[in-house]
């Protein structure tokens, strides 16, 4: 539908068919876009066994409305109200409101749909101004507009949201770093905050920053205790509530999500650790502080211990999971090794590019396990593709033996170190091709 | 006490012009853009067909380097050199 916004910009009549699946989220982007009357033929979402017949079948039932709707001369029908009421936009510029009862402030923010659904620290003028003043940029700068619904992610409006979120000053250039991040066109948080896949990006800080403000990069560092990685979390999560206006059901279709959509973010441990740490392994300066954001599912346990041909073991399975769209579409994945794994594996002389490569090269699958699964009705929609020389495809669907890699490169494959030292390491499968893919941004360090 | 309101202050009805139907009464000889997300090619592949044959529309089809990303400019400029336009259809 962003395509259509384009190209009425330009003056073409167009006319979006979209997945009854994507309906509700297409509508909802063309009227914050400026569309409001943008002209959709919904035709079903796949479903079942579906062939190419039967997708041709579903062209042809359309096609007479498409016609019709690029000919008419008025605006089609009105949206349809969201499930969600959301982030209710304000109709003035103000940009506070006055209020004396701290309990009817508390109620406010649940009212008007501007937070996640938990409680707020209340921003008020105070805390927002040292938030602002703490990081050394223009109150009105911004870093563009938030997906999907695109509000202006001005740092006045992020520092808002760092102080609900629970932040101290001294986090939010973590925060913007983070943003910036997924800003970066690779990162694709458009795609991310909408698909009806699981994903959500994953914040990972490097660099004497992580340590300095205390974010816990060590025994359970996917979970609570830990004010930085709890709070950096959820401003981010926050600003993309608020100013992304990224409503369940509605631009945001993820059919399940997981518990990380309230706050997730990490921080990588630097010093247990026998290896460059991320940043480093991705461009940035040992000792310099860098925020990499990664879209991802939550993790995924895998017993992970002994030596490293037991671990890879382990390993290699959870890397190509059946039913992951590092699986079924490539992409990028995350694995996660805890301190004891990467001592063990460094103490036998492996480096962290050798356990990528190994796992690169071994975590596969033959064409014949994956078939059964959603791919195989779609298979003779594929053949079709690589006849016509279609876009790169990451196998050759002819030959059921060929041994499918989960991801495209060995690079595609982020290896991090964090956790207890233990028996387990843990699998974040990626969105697959589509993109979410990791973005790194340094930290600008903030003004004492 | 001053609270900041955490949204952002939007006017989406103050938004794009919606294009005119210009003249055209019906695609028989008009350039129409067909933008194709690379989902459901067969879906794709005959809705040119029938745009083609049974409406007489003149279609460049044109494919999108990624389904799930907006277009690049240039490919949205080749589009904009149609009448009309048709995108869709996963996202």
């Amino acid at each position: 539908v962003l395509d259509a916004v384009a190209l009425e910009k330009s003056g073409i009549r167009t006319v979006t068919i979209v997945w009854d699946t994507f309906e509700r989220a297409a509508r909802a982007t063309a009227r914050i876009k400026g569309l409001p009357g943008a002209k959709f033929v919904v035709t079903p979402g796949r479903r079942g066994a579906e062939g190419v017949e039967d997708q041709r079948a579903k062209a042809r039932a359309a096609v007479a409305e498409v016609v019709r709707q690029l000919l008419e001369a008025d605006p089609c029908s009105p949206p349809k109200t969201a499930r969600h009421a959301g982030p209710s936009m304000i109709e003035t510029f103000a940009d506070s409101l006055q209020i004396d009862d701290y309990e009817e402030a508390v109620e406010l923010f649940f009212e008007r749909g501007w937070t996640d659904g938990l409680p707020v620290v209340l921003p008020t003028r105070r805390l927002v101004d040292a938030m602002v003043a703490g990081c050394g940029r223009a109150r009105d700068e911004s870093l563009g507009p938030m997906p999907p619904k695109g509000g202006e992610a001005t740092i006045e409006k992020l520092a808002v949201n760092a102080v609900m979120g629970g932040c101290r000053p001294e986090h939010f250039p973590v925060v913007l770093a983070a943003i910036e991040a997924m800003f970066k066109p690779e990162h694709n948080l458009n795609g991310v905050t909408q698909t009806t896949h699981m994903c959500v990006s994953l914040a990972i800080v490097n660099g004497p920053i992580a340590r300095e403000l205390k974010f816990n990069s060590r025994d359970g560092v996917f979970g609570n205790g830990f004010r930085a990685n709890g709070a950096v979390g959820r401003a981010i999560r926050l600003a993309i509530w608020n100013l992304g206006g990224a409503l369940p059901g509605e631009t945001d279709k993820a059919t399940l999500s997981h518990p990380g959509e309230y706050t997730f973010c990490i921080a990588e441990e630097e010093e247990d650790n026998p290896w460059d740490p991320l940043h480093v392994e991705r461009g940035f300066a040992p000792g310099s502080n860098a925020v990499t954001a990664f879209a991802c599912e939550a993790p995924h346990s895998v017993h992970c211990s002994g030596v490293p041909a037991e671990m890879l073991y382990t390993l290699t399975e959870a890397v190509s999971a059946h039913s992951s769209n590092n699986m079924l579409y490539g992409g990028q994945t995350l694995v996660v090794l805890n301190p004891l794994n990467a001592e063990e594996f460094a103490r036998h002389g492996w480096s962290k590019n050798d356990v990528r490569q190994y796992l690169w090269e071994n975590a596969r699958r033959p064409l014949s396990e994956i078939l059964p699964s959603i791919v195989a009705h779609r298979e003779p929609v594929r053949k079709a593709q690589i006849e016509a020389g279609r876009y790169p495809f990451r196998y050759d669907v002819r030959n059921a033996k060929t041994l499918v890699p989960a991801t495209q490169r060995p690079e595609d494959i982020h290896i991090i170190v964090a956790g207890g030292r233990s028996y387990f390491a843990a699998v974040l499968p990626g969105w697959g091709a589509f993109g979410g893919y990791a973005a790194t941004a340094a930290i600008r360090p903030p003004i004492r | 006490v001053d609270i900041m309101i955490p949204v952002w202050a939007a006017t989406p009805s103050a938004g794009i012009r919606q294009a005119p139907a210009s003249d055209l009464l019906s695609l028989q000889g008009a350039t129409v853009a067909l933008v194709d997300d690379n989902y459901d090619e067969a879906f794709t592949d005959e809705l040119e067909l029938q745009l083609r044959e049974q409406y007489g529309a003149l279609v460049t089809r044109l494919a999108k380097p990624n389904g799930s990303h907006p277009s690049p400019a240039a490919l949205i400029e080749q589009a904009a050199r149609c009448r009309v336009a048709v995108v869709g259809i996963g996202m």
